[in-house]
């Protein structure tokens, strides 16, 4: 997902009425309109990161101009210049796709392009680790070029916005960029480089450039240069990029990857598209007619031949794993709005589960009998279950606050931490919770259980154990009380609950100790039950 | 001796019983107004005027008023000047001597200090105040902030005649069996302090919001289902054909758990499904085309979304036509503010049979939104999950507050249902169920939703 603004002016041929209804049509959500149009557009499309593109599929969607775009159709000229690939690069950044594009470019173009890579590098390029994309001026360079690994201390050049050559490590060391992403690079022993015939240097994928190919307006000799991880990504990345800058008047020429061939590959792919099952999946009835209709409004070549509708898919869409993905591409353009919803008839019982019915029983008996029902997050800190003397918990690697670092493994700590909160509220008070919890001893475990705290001046064993009891009655189990020490609890006021001779729970007076250390003055009474194991996970010894 | 026999036919002060009894005046108040209930006495109340000499008063009174210092220490023929520096009255003092020597022409100070008449009106309205509780010029002390009057209520009490009857508070098994209540009268309760505030017990709102949706999806015929708070990365996320490489399942978008960090995968079938889907496709799709790994598929997360259940009950086996749904918690590392917690529950539910197809999703959409959200109109738009193909998001509009984003569905990508062992179309659909709460509640903030406070629970809900 990517949120970026357009100028409205650039989709002039549009009113506002058909901007505000066409653009949540082709996946491209409006968080504002005005003369900045802010959209949001969904991970699946990357050509929709360029006005160009979101140009295109408006037109497609008002049949302004349907079909496949120009790039797939052409036959593009070749423009000589080669890439010579080391193998050494094999084993760190593997693929490189280029172009060489004429166009001569303005001041706006330069912001534009600027965004559209930066979107391209965030979203599909994951952060630029898996493609990385450099647009070049040129003029200065002398092909062919070379893709290549070298050792950091041994090149030299001035990266963009500096004044100065550095190595590569020392790019990696104090540049912006390189402080950001040098990660992706930093554990090889060599480092990627883009050099041409005469060892001047392109870029240091996926890092930066050099200023020696710095793109200015009026720069009108451009080669693109795109790296990556993944072959069909770098040449989808390069499509969008040669697609937007045709739209634009721009021509593009290919460029050999030597060994591997001209690039950009632009051949579209095809996919069959069986209208009766696609019918049957949308709960509407297309002829092939149009149903290839539709589909051309999605900027795709569709050719219906009786129930086959073999549709041809430029290479900038990189969302095409199955023909049900065609299913998709044919209610958008059939249009979501046009769909007539078709009221639930199919019949099944329904019911709550046995999790549920436990639960509203606890839920209707402890709060009939006077409990205040409160409902605490599960995520909670350590130092609070350990002032309840709560130490076997499960705690997250990454939390994003102190306060919420493990899962809670009982429910009585939270209710402590509630009381806490509530100091300045009348006595007595008495309140409860019944949720889940998250423990692991040998195996990780979700439980739901109960807790019940009671805070009045005379708050006793035997007025906790008799509301226990009630709530046994609601649940519906027998249980004998045993006496257990807890230091959590005075001594000799704390029993253990046990069901079937296994230890459940525990009823007690609590420890004043514990409540000094919530900053409770109340004398307090509590239980804590697990009333159901619900899952277990096994986990590797 | 009871208080009773202190009290005879003439009127007595409540005061004079207290000094009579040795008991204070309070504790015989009370108790004579229980005696006026049982109609043993009568009361009678009387308000009298006491005044008494405030602080500056009594200063006053001992040393002289400010005018009056100033008189006794000025000499004729001197400036004023030199008259107030001989005086040693403080700043203060200097201002009311001046003020109040001019108002009862005790000196003249129009050129040089002339004594005229010891006229100390202050100063002997004190002395008679004190001496009589009572003085003529009380308007000037009282104006002076020199003496203060307050209101003394007394009460007077005498015996009605009535004779004393037992006085019961509480009937008791005891007087029920020996028929004593017959002649017992029971005394009557004060209506002031009859009700003491008890705290009733209650159920949380959001619970039971929740509760109340669950009840609208069982009665269209779905059947409520759960999951473990602990997942593992597999049903989370690699079952729902979420490539390993995804965005989404990148370290800002899943908890992690530290210990243990991994958990065990045990359908072995099951696991080179998987496998086979993400990297070659199965039914006719093409896969992701990348080496997946079993070791990033057993790591163990919290679970981030509600479509973990739904994978979890697909590869137990689903027998169409099957309806079901849950309401759980979820966990993403997000900003905490009053609109984002990274703890919140989801319901989501998926619908299983032959028949199914996309008209009839956004039938089901429809009508949850009419039945849960009370919603008059519903829209849709195109939206993308990594699961679901086509994708919508779709809209209700709710009386009063427009038209609000509600959710995410779709139909499970064949991938998914081919690889789980589901041999029908599958609609899945989510609904962001705080954001219909907070609607329902009327409350703003989305951590109210988990408030500690008592009052706040038992009041505003």
């Amino acid at each position: 997902m990517a949120v970026y603004s357009i100028k409205k002016e650039k989709l002039g041929f549009l009113t506002d009425n058909q901007l505000k209804e066409g653009l949540p049509m082709i996946k491209c959500e409006v968080e504002s309109f005005g003369e900045e149009i802010e959209i949001q557009t969904t991970s699946d499309r990357p050509d929709l990161l360029s006005v160009q593109g979101v140009e295109r599929a408006l037109k497609g969607f008002f049949g302004i101009e349907t079909g496949i775009p120009s790039l797939s159709m052409e036959t593009l000229r070749k423009s000589g210049v080669k890439v010579f690939k080391d193998s050494e690069i094999l084993l760190i950044r593997p693929y490189i796709v280029s172009a060489v594009v004429k166009k001569k470019i303005t001041e706006d173009d330069l912001i534009e392009l600027m965004g559209v890579q930066e979107r391209l590098h965030q979203t599909h390029g994951r952060k630029r680790k898996k493609i990385s994309i450099g647009i070049h001026d040129a003029s200065k360079l002398k092909p062919p070029f070379y893709y290549k690994a070298v050792k950091p201390e041994s090149v030299s050049f001035t990266p963009l916005n500096e004044e100065k050559e550095m190595n590569l490590n020392e790019i990696l060391e104090k540049t912006e960029k390189g402080k950001e992403y040098g990660f992706i690079i930093k554990s090889f022993d060599k480092y990627p480089i883009l050099v041409d015939s005469e060892n001047s240097v392109l870029s240091l994928p996926p890092i930066i450039n050099g200023t020696l190919t710095t793109l200015k307006p009026g720069s009108s000799n451009l080669f693109i240069d795109i790296t990556g991880t993944d072959f069909e990504a770098c040449n989808a990345t390069l499509n969008i990029l040669c697609q937007d800058f045709m739209d634009m008047g721009g021509e593009i020429q290919t460029v050999e990857v030597v060994g591997e061939g001209e690039t950009p590959q632009i051949k579209p792919e095809t996919m069959i598209l069986e209208l009766n099952k696609a019918n049957k999946l949308l709960g509407i009835n297309l002829t092939a007619g149009e149903a290839a209709g539709f589909l051309k409004r999605q900027r795709l070549d569709a050719k219906a031949d009786e129930n086959n509708i073999k549709c041809r898919i430029p290479r900038y869409r990189t969302d095409f794993l199955h023909p049900v993905d065609l299913v998709e591409e044919l209610a958008i353009g059939f249009g979501l709005n046009k769909f007539e919803p078709e009221s639930p008839s199919l019949f099944t019982k329904g019911g709550l589960s046995s999790q549920t019915i436990l639960t509203e029983r606890i839920r209707n008996v402890l709060s009939a009998d006077g409990f205040v029902e409160i409902a605490n997050h599960v995520l909670t800190s350590e130092e609070l279950m350990g002032k309840c003397l709560v130490k076997d918990f499960i705690r997250i690697q990454n939390p994003v606050s102190r306060d919420y670092s493990i899962l809670r493994s009982e429910l009585l700590p939270l209710l402590l931490e509630t009381a806490s909160k509530n100091t300045h509220h009348s006595y007595p008070q008495k309140i409860f919770e019944a949720g889940e919890v998250a423990g692991f001893d040998k195996v990780i475990q979700t439980n739901l259980n109960t807790s019940a705290l009671i805070l009045s001046s005379s708050a006793s064993l035997t007025e906790i154990a008799s509301h226990f009891s009630v709530f046994s009655k609601a649940v519906g189990f027998e249980f004998t009380f045993e006496k257990k020490e807890d230091m959590r609890f005075l001594k000799n006021r704390c029993l253990a609950v046990k069901v079937d001779g296994k230890e459940r729970g525990v009823v007690g007076e609590l420890n004043p100790e514990i409540l000094e250390s919530f900053g409770v003055g109340m004398p307090a009474s509590a239980f804590e039950f697990t009333v159901l194991k619900l899952h277990s996970t096994k986990v590797k010894p | 001796m009871a208080l009773l026999d202190f009290i005879t036919n003439d009127w007595i002060e409540v005061s004079t019983l207290s000094l009579k009894t040795k008991t204070p005046e309070s504790s015989i108040s009370s108790q004579v107004e229980m005696l006026e209930r049982d109609e043993l006495v009568e009361l009678k109340w009387s308000e009298e005027k006491k005044t008494e000499l405030t602080k500056e008063g009594l200063k006053y009174l001992e040393i002289g008023t400010p005018e009056k210092r100033l008189y006794e220490k000025a000499e004729d023929g001197v400036f004023l000047n030199e008259a107030l520096k001989k005086s040693s009255l403080t700043d203060d003092e200097k201002a009311i001597a001046i003020k109040w020597s001019k108002e009862f022409k005790t000196i003249d100070f129009r050129q040089k200090i002339k004594r005229l008449k010891e006229n100390f009106v202050a100063d002997e309205a004190l002395k008679e105040l004190k001496e009589n509780g009572f003085t003529k010029w009380l308007s000037i002390l009282e104006k002076r902030g020199l003496c203060q009057s307050k209101a003394v209520k007394k009460i007077f009490v005498r015996k009605t005649g009535l004779k004393q009857e037992r006085v019961a508070t509480q009937l008791t098994p005891e007087m029920i069996r020996t028929g004593e209540w017959r002649n017992a009268k029971f005394k009557e309760y004060d209506l002031n302090t009859l009700i003491a505030p008890v705290q009733g017990g209650k159920k949380q709102a959001y619970l039971e919001f929740l509760h109340r949706i669950k009840e609208e999806l069982i009665s269209l015929g779905f059947e409520e289902t759960h999951g473990p708070l602990v997942e593992l990365e597999f049903y989370n996320l690699d079952a729902l054909f979420m490539a390993q490489d995804h965005p989404s399942r990148e370290m800002h978008d899943l908890f992690r758990v530290k210990e243990p960090e991994f958990g065990i995968l045990e359908d072995e079938r099951l696991i080179q499904r998987v496998k086979k889907a993400h990297e070659k496709g199965v039914e006719g799709s093409k896969g992701w085309g990348y080496k997946w790994s079993e070791k990033t598929a057993s790591r163990t997360i919290l679970r981030s979304q509600g479509t973990a259940i739904s994978a979890r009950n697909m590869i137990k086996g689903l027998k169409p036509p099957a309806k079901l749904f849950s309401i759980s918690r979820v966990f993403r590392p997000d900003e905490i503010d009053w609109k984002h917690f990274i703890e919140f529950y989801q319901c989501e539910g998926i619908v299983a049979d032959e028949s199914v197809n996309f008209s009839q999703l956004l039938g089901y959409l429809k009508q949850f939104m009419v039945d849960i959200a009370k919603a008059k109109r519903v829209k849709f738009f195109p939206s993308y999950f990594p699961f679901t193909e086509p994708s919508v998001e779709f809209f209700a509009e709710v009386p009063g507050k427009g038209w609000i984003e509600m959710g995410g569905a779709g139909i499970f990508r064949p991938e998914v249902t081919k690889m789980l062992g589901v041999d029908v179309p599958v609609l899945a659909w989510g609904i962001g169920i705080d954001r219909l709460a907070l609607l329902n509640l009327g409350i703003m903030d989305i951590r109210d939703l988990f408030s500690q406070d008592i009052n706040f629970l038992e009041d505003r809900w």
